[in-house]
């Protein structure tokens, strides 16, 4: 590894050396920045017209050229741009703006450590623009990507405001590693710790919630191996690149306010009985088993009605970008309060971020990115738990009223009456979070950049929780604080250069060192003298103090060489080396690779660039390996975990096994696409891949008889192969007309190719999810397992299941379980349709995925025949009564009354859905009337609609087929459990511009 | 110059490629590697109150089994909400219940981690023989009593088969990394491993500890006598059932209490019971004592109530100062219904789990005697002396021998009743579990529980229990 970083060096000499040759007559420097938007164009190819002089931009779109005395033009060209021929006069500054002529192609694109113009990339990058969930009411950023990017399949886990989300980027390559991808914000890779929590979703905290998606210009997904190589041992479940807002130098100060207004619903929820439906059914059911009727109250009450509500959402944000000739920033803050469907649920939000850079002279410029965000948020029990409104609301008993007769709040024990919690004590999280990154740049020579960052990411959770009297007698309370505070830095040389006419060259060689620390205090008590007394420090009885924390540590080297040649033939390529803590001690580093080459045939002299056929056309096939790091802190070492106690002393008990070879696991992607501008009006970008992960870190199950459930391997083999389609058309344009359609697919199928010794019936080894998934070698890694139920027989009313063999049987086993099924979808994607006319726009976009399979794990409850300790859904009144009869559940006295409801298909239900997830209608203010305000630029009003349709299979039982109750989890994924459905939403918005 | 610059820049990132490693030597903060923890003597101790700690645990100790022990005979009603226990009341459960998964997952825990002191103890610096000797009796103590409640909840009682059909593996070697795929035992080899533990465990350990919490929270020659005896009992060895019950009471810690106030008092009545305190006990999201055996009102779940068949079992008799341990409340399904008093604290969870107490250990011995000798008068005395204890008029004139043993499986059945006797008192005398149902006939299949599913996916020698 040191030689081949050495070798790097002595080519990057040797350049250097070549370059010093040219001697110098005279110089021409400035700056070239596209037209549209004023922002500075890197890699801009500058040319000395009729010698073979050339140079290009810096990532700050600035050259400077040598040139002769009698050179009389310079030309500039750009990918997607139109070239620009600029006559040089007698002076030494020549700035140019170029204009677009392509879109799609003139995009730069962020890439790790760096940006490039999207048309030469030989990298894979799905990237979504701030103009695309602009006005959208997204809690956080990982939900811009839904339905946005080929390849990314990103899942609400729920609708409880803040819930953390499922994001899998072309297929999961992790089984019980974290499957997230890396969020990179400006350079600073995010701790996406797995913050867990008592309340709220059963998922987890949201890692991205205090990132303000109104400041974001664009996310970058990286998907093949080219474009994540570069973040080496972190790179295999994707990397996902935020760009923030900046200003532009030399332009003036733009004010944008923006506000949105509107309301919310639940998309759909479960039946349920009322109290007479549930009495009556009950008395019939123990008569018919000769039980004795209890004496039921009469009251009644409406659970779900209670605590499901109209939610609102108001949003202010202002910002302000602009720039002189050597500063530029970006101000922006955003206000936002929003109050869920059910009962209980608020979330508020404040956020703020500078961005700001300066130019000390042309050489040395330096920069700082800060953001600084607070949400504090009222939050409702876990979905999960019989504390959450809704959850509660569909398994309290009819019968049971919140109030006793004087009108004072009842304790109702287990489905606690979640009335009278959410309208005492409180329960609440604040999160706050630092993220920021402070930089400098020197130009050491031409086109050799040293540029030094150093970050931080300082997120702090502070959950507090406070039960009164009536429902903890005495009062508890908890407060948990967890904070995981990161630092880093990096620090990297880059070289651009244009050598002769038709050889670039870009290096970029780089060092990088990271470190969080994640701590978390928890303490609780109980025994208040009153309700009154709000904070533990009154509690009696102080009965947990726990603190803990956890450290980690990256260092890093990594190098890129990227070459092309007169704009038709590329290559890059790339390596990292990381040195982690979280590695075993026989396997501290590891090193990560690829390379890619692209061909841009619409370059060659033998391709008609005027043919109406095809106007850009390039292939691109990379090869190379990434890593996952994401293994727990210290899982290497075989511990005992100390804190416990018996009998007044400290109590320690094994909790690991030891693995000193413990490892990342490897993701090796091939990746082969091609990109094209067709009838002058279509982009298409085709992409497949194969990605094998090796030492698939998997939880080998031990057998409970050693003591240990399982212990961290790096075992397994998974294999991702798949297919992307990413359309964009602008179907019609006219000057008071214009319909554009983007279009994108991604097909995945995930096969798990080896795993630890552990066979099913079926002699295939496999690794539990959950109890109804599992990872199957051969088959999906979120295979359903579980028994199939047939239905009620209509001659007996006996509810049927199959055996293994497919015979009917009202006593089926274990097993007779066979594969049912997978959670991960064949396909998902987004269709999206943009119309204009005159000044008003329209625009709808749905998103869909098709082909999974998703567990209303709850219907297990609902749908329970037999027991008399909660409420049930109004299905099972379609109960069998005679022969003959197709009902819903078996005969009241059928010997399958109590296993009706056991886990089998009938839970496991068709997840293929399309939804409406945006649809919105504006208005633009013309400009006319505008400028007669001398004040107001730009303003539009507009109407949004979120899901306001969802297109689902008809016998679909359950409120949403989006759900994923275990949030970021890998092996356990499209199960709910009483998981809220998603919101249907109705929002108002204006926009100006000052 | 710059030339200069740049090879010092690189000089310096090749440098940093050997300079870290230190960085990334990062160890836990919470956790003692295994090097680390037999090397001394105070670390080592805390190994052995592990064993301990792991059986405060809901599935151990903490009330899960004893809850199972009660409602799958006929003492409680399971009213909660939580299916998998629902199956179990219903005898319809399958083997994926990851609640009996959990249940076999913690006995073996404290297997082991007794295994693990019993095999490492002897290397620990710093500890006298004395101490090592007794750690190895307390770690075979609690092994044994594992092996009890695991033999109790997976295997058909001995009356079945005479302890010839198939219990749980016998694992008694430290895990130290290579995984073993153990068989299933008979009922008779595990039996006859408990047998062994608690005889060697009566010889090592003490009768009695500097502390009075100790002397009730930890192993002792007592204990391991008590629960000899109620093995024997188990297994119709009557003459050894009386030998281990008199040895229990001749180490002169235990005597009966005078009245029903000694719960969680750690008195002479405690023979062993597992310590639980508002900040060390073994409550989980999902249950507990009194989050069981306690009303909605005072914080419990009000899942377990009285049963139809206890409360006349007490109404039988008027004045049984033992039904005065109740109260009631509204239970899980919204109902008014009888509770337990015996635990509770359903706020911090601080109520002790009992596990032997003298009462039991009298109760054995009258047993054992009555069964052995028609009429026997010791036996008579005994089932008087509970009897008055609680406010019962005495009883002394017994038509059979069984009518005598009958009176004393009454008063087991009242005195133990919430304590997790119940289903194998019931199931050692062949009786059906709950009156009227086919499923809980003795013998029946789902009278007992099976063996985890993810157990026998994990090792190919383990055998379903039939029916499952």
């Amino acid at each position: 590894m040191k030689k081949l970083l050495q070798s790097l060096f002595l080519l990057l000499f040797v350049a250097i050396q070549a370059i010093a040759q040219v001697s110098p007559e005279r110089t021409v420097t400035g700056t070239v920045t596209g037209e549209d938007d004023g922002l500075p164009l890197p890699g801009v190819s500058v040319k000395v017209k009729g010698s073979n002089m050339a140079t290009q931009t810096s990532a700050n779109g600035k050259y400077s050229i040598v040139i002769s005395g009698n050179t009389s033009t310079l030309v500039f060209s750009y990918v997607g741009y139109a070239e620009k021929q600029v006559p040089v006069g007698s002076g030494s500054t020549i700035n140019v703006a170029l204009q677009i002529d392509n879109k799609q192609l003139s995009e730069v694109v962020v890439v790790g450590y760096g940006t490039q113009s999207r048309a030469l990339s030989t990298q894979t990058i799905s990237s979504v623009n701030a103009e695309s969930f602009k006005n959208v009411p997204v809690i956080s950023p990982q939900q811009i990507l839904q339905g946005q990017a080929a390849g990314v399949n990103m899942v609400n886990s729920s609708g409880i405001l803040g819930a953390a989300a499922q994001i899998t980027v072309r297929g999961g390559s992790s089984l019980n590693a974290g499957g997230q991808p890396l969020y990179v914000v400006d350079g600073v890779p995010l701790n996406t710790g797995a913050y867990t929590q008592a309340q709220g979703g059963s998922s987890g905290l949201n890692p991205l919630l205090n990132i303000n998606a109104n400041d974001i210009e664009s996310l970058s997904v990286l998907k093949d191996a080219s474009a994540v190589a570069i973040y080496g041992s972190r790179g295999a479940n994707g990397v996902v690149l935020i760009k923030t807002k900046s200003g532009a130098f030399n332009s003036k100060g733009n004010i944008n306010f923006d506000y949105y207004t509107g309301y919310s619903e639940p998309t759909d929820i479960l039946k349920y009985m009322n109290a007479d439906q549930w009495r009556q059914f009950r008395t019939e059911y123990l008569t018919a088993n000769n039980l004795a009727v209890p004496n039921y109250p009469t009251t009644s009450f409406d659970w779900a009605d209670a605590v499901v509500r109209t939610g609102k959402v108001n949003n202010f944000n202002l910002n302000a970008a602009g720039g002189s000739e050597k500063t530029k920033y970006f101000v922006g803050g955003t206000f936002s309060d929003e109050s869920g469907y059910t009962l209980g649920n608020d979330l508020e939000k404040l956020s703020g971020r500078f961005n700001f850079q300066h130019n000390v002279s042309d050489k040395v410029r330096f920069g700082l990115n800060y953001n600084l965000a607070r949400v504090n948020s009222d939050r409702i029990g876990a979905e999960n738990s019989t504390y959450a409104p809704l959850t509660a609301a569909y398994l309290q008993l009819p019968y049971v009223v919140p109030y006793d007769a004087d009108g004072n709040l009842v304790n109702t024990g287990f489905v606690q009456n979640v009335i009278g919690l959410e309208t005492t004590g409180y329960n609440t999280l604040t999160s706050t979070r630092n993220t920021g990154n402070a930089f400098a740049e020197v130009d050491i020579i031409k086109g050799l950049t040293f540029k030094t960052d150093w970050g931080i990411d300082n997120v702090l959770f502070d959950e507090r929780y406070r039960e009164v009297d009536v429902f903890t007698p005495g009062g508890y309370a908890y407060v948990s604080e967890s904070g995981d505070n990161k630092w880093l830095t990096q620090n990297t040389l880059t070289y651009n250069r244009i050598l002769g006419q038709n050889h670039t060259l870009n290096a970029l060689l780089g060092y990088s060192f990271e470190t969080a620390r994640n701590t978390n205090n928890l303490l609780d008590g109980s025994g208040f003298a009153s309700d009154d007394l709000p904070n533990l420090g009154s509690a009696s009885t102080p009965t947990t103090a726990s603190q803990t924390a956890f450290e980690f540590a990256l260092e890093s080297q990594f190098a890129r060489l990227g070459y092309g040649y007169a704009d038709k033939y590329l290559f890059e390529g790339s390596l990292r080396r990381d040195g982690s803590s979280r590695f075993g001690q026989n396997s501290k580093y590891g090193i990560f690779y690829a390379l890619s080459a692209g061909w841009v045939l619409s370059n060659e002299n033998f391709f008609n660039k005027d043919s109406k056929f095809a106007q850009f056309l390039k292939l691109t096939a990379s090869y190379g390996t990434a890593g996952n790091d994401n293994i727990g802190y210290y899982n290497y070492l075989g511990t005992f975990a100390a804190g416990a106690a018996y009998s007044d002393a400290s109590a320690s008990t094994p909790n690991r096994v030891a693995n000193p070879n413990l490892s990342w696991e490897e993701t090796a992607q091939l990746d082969v696409g091609l990109t094209a501008r067709v009838l002058n009006a279509l982009d298409v970008q085709l992409n497949y891949y194969n990605k094998l992960t090796t030492g698939l870190l998997a939880n080998v199950p031990y057998p409970f008889t050693t003591g240990f459930a399982a212990a961290s391997q790096n075992v397994g083999e998974l294999r991702n192969r798949g297919f992307e389609i990413t359309l964009g058309s602008q179907n019609i344009k006219t000057t008071n007309f214009t319909w554009n359609t983007n279009f994108n697919i991604g097909f995945n199928k995930n096969t798990v190719l080896s795993l630890p010794e552990n066979r099913d019936a079926e002699g295939r080894n496999f690794i539990l999810g959950s109890t109804a998934q599992r990872a199957i070698e051969g088959e999906s890694r979120n295979s359903f397992y579980v028994i199939r139920y047939k239905g009620i027989n209509p001659e007996t009313g006996d509810a049927e299941w199959l055996t293994k063999d497919g015979t009917p049987t009202t006593t089926p086993v274990a097993a007779d379980r066979v594969l049912a099924g997978h959670a991960d979808p064949d396909f998902v994607g987004g269709f999206t349709n943009s119309f204009r006319y005159k000044s008003f726009d329209l625009s709808a976009f749905f998103n869909f995925a098709y082909g999974n399979k998703v567990l209303i794990d709850g219907l297990r409850f609902t749908e329970n025949f037999g027991t008399g300790s909660y409420n049930k859904s109004t299905d099972l009144l379609d109960y069998w009564k005679q022969p003959g009869d197709n009902s819903f559940a078996p005969r009241l006295n059928s010997p399958t009354r109590t296993t009706f409801q056991q886990l089998s298909t009938s839970q496991l239900q068709d997840g293929s859905y399309a939804r409406l997830k945006t649809v919105t209608l504006g208005y633009n203010f013309s400009p006319e009337l505008l400028g007669k305000t001398k004040l107001i630029r730009s303003a539009r009003i507009y109407a949004l609609g979120q899901n306001l349709l969802t297109i689902q299979n008809k016998d679909f039982r359950g409120p949403d087929p989006e759900v994923s109750a275990n949030g970021a989890s890998n092996g356990v994924i499209g199960e709910s459990f009483f998981a809220l459905p998603q919101a249907k939403s109705i929002t108002f918005g204006i926009n100006l511009g000052f | 110059m710059k030339i200069k610059y740049i090879l010092a820049i690189s000089a310096g990132l090749t440098l940093s490629l050997n300079s870290c490693e230190k960085k990334l030597a990062l160890t836990p903060e919470q956790d003692l590697t295994e090097e680390t923890i037999f090397n001394s003597a105070s670390t080592a101790r805390s190994a052995v109150l592990g064993i301990y700690s792991t059986a405060q645990t809901l599935e151990f100790s903490g009330s899960l089994p004893q809850l199972i022990g009660e409602y799958m005979g006929d003492n409680v009603e399971f009213v909660g909400s939580f299916p998998t226990l629902q199956e179990l009341r219903d005898f319809t459960t399958v083997s994926t219940n990851t609640n009996i998964s959990g249940l076999w997952q913690v006995h073996y825990q404290v297997i082991t981690r007794a295994n693990k002191v019993i095999a490492q103890i002897g290397n620990v610096p710093g500890l006298t023989d004395a101490e090592k000797s007794q750690f190895v009796g307390e770690a075979k103590f609690m092994r044994a009593l594992a092996y009890f409640q695991l033999a109790d909840m997976f295997a058909q009682p001995f009356q079945v088969s005479n302890g010839s059909n198939l219990a749980v593996p016998l694992v008694l070697e430290d895990f130290t990394g290579t995984i073993t795929f153990p068989a299933r035992n008979t009922l008779n080899e595990v039996h006859t491993q408990i047998q062994t533990d608690l005889e060697e465990a009566s010889v090592a350990l003490p009768a009695s500890y500097a502390t009075g919490i100790d002397t009730r929270g930890r192993a002792t020659k007592g204990a391991a006598f008590a629960l000899l005896s109620r093995l024997k009992l188990y297994r119709e060895e009557w003459p050894a059932a009386v030998t281990a019950a008199r040895a229990a009471l001749a180490t002169g810690q235990y005597a009966l209490a005078a009245d029903y106030s000694f719960y969680d008092k750690n008195t002479a009545e405690d023979v062993f019971t597992i310590q639980n305190s508002a900040v060390d006990n073994g409550r989980t999201g999902s249950g507990g004592w009194a989050a069981y055996f306690r009303p909605t009102a005072v914080g419990g779940r009000g899942d377990a109530p009285f049963s139809a068949s206890l409360i006349a079992a007490y109404e039988a008799e008027p004045g049984d100062l033992r039904y005065a341990l109740k109260s009631s409340g509204t239970a899980a399904d919204g109902l008014t219904r009888v509770f337990s008093t015996k635990y509770p604290d359903a706020v911090n969870n601080s109520d002790n789990s009992p596990v032997l107490r003298t009462t039991e250990v009298y109760l054995n011995l009258a047993e054992a005697l009555a069964r052995q000798t028609a009429l026997s008068p010791e036996a008579i005395t005994i089932l008087n002396n509970l009897r008055s204890r609680a406010g019962l008029a005495p009883k002394l004139v017994f038509a059979t021998q069984q009518s005598l043993v009958d009176a004393i499986l009454l008063e087991r059945r009242k005195e133990l009743a919430f304590e997790g006797h119940r289903r194998m008192d019931i199931l050692r005398n062949r009786g059906n579990l709950r009156q009227g149902v086919t499923l809980a006939a003795f013998g029946g299949e789902k009278t007992i529980l099976p063996i985890p599913q993810r157990e026998v996916d994990n090792n190919p020698s383990l055998v379903p229990n039939p029916g499952y």
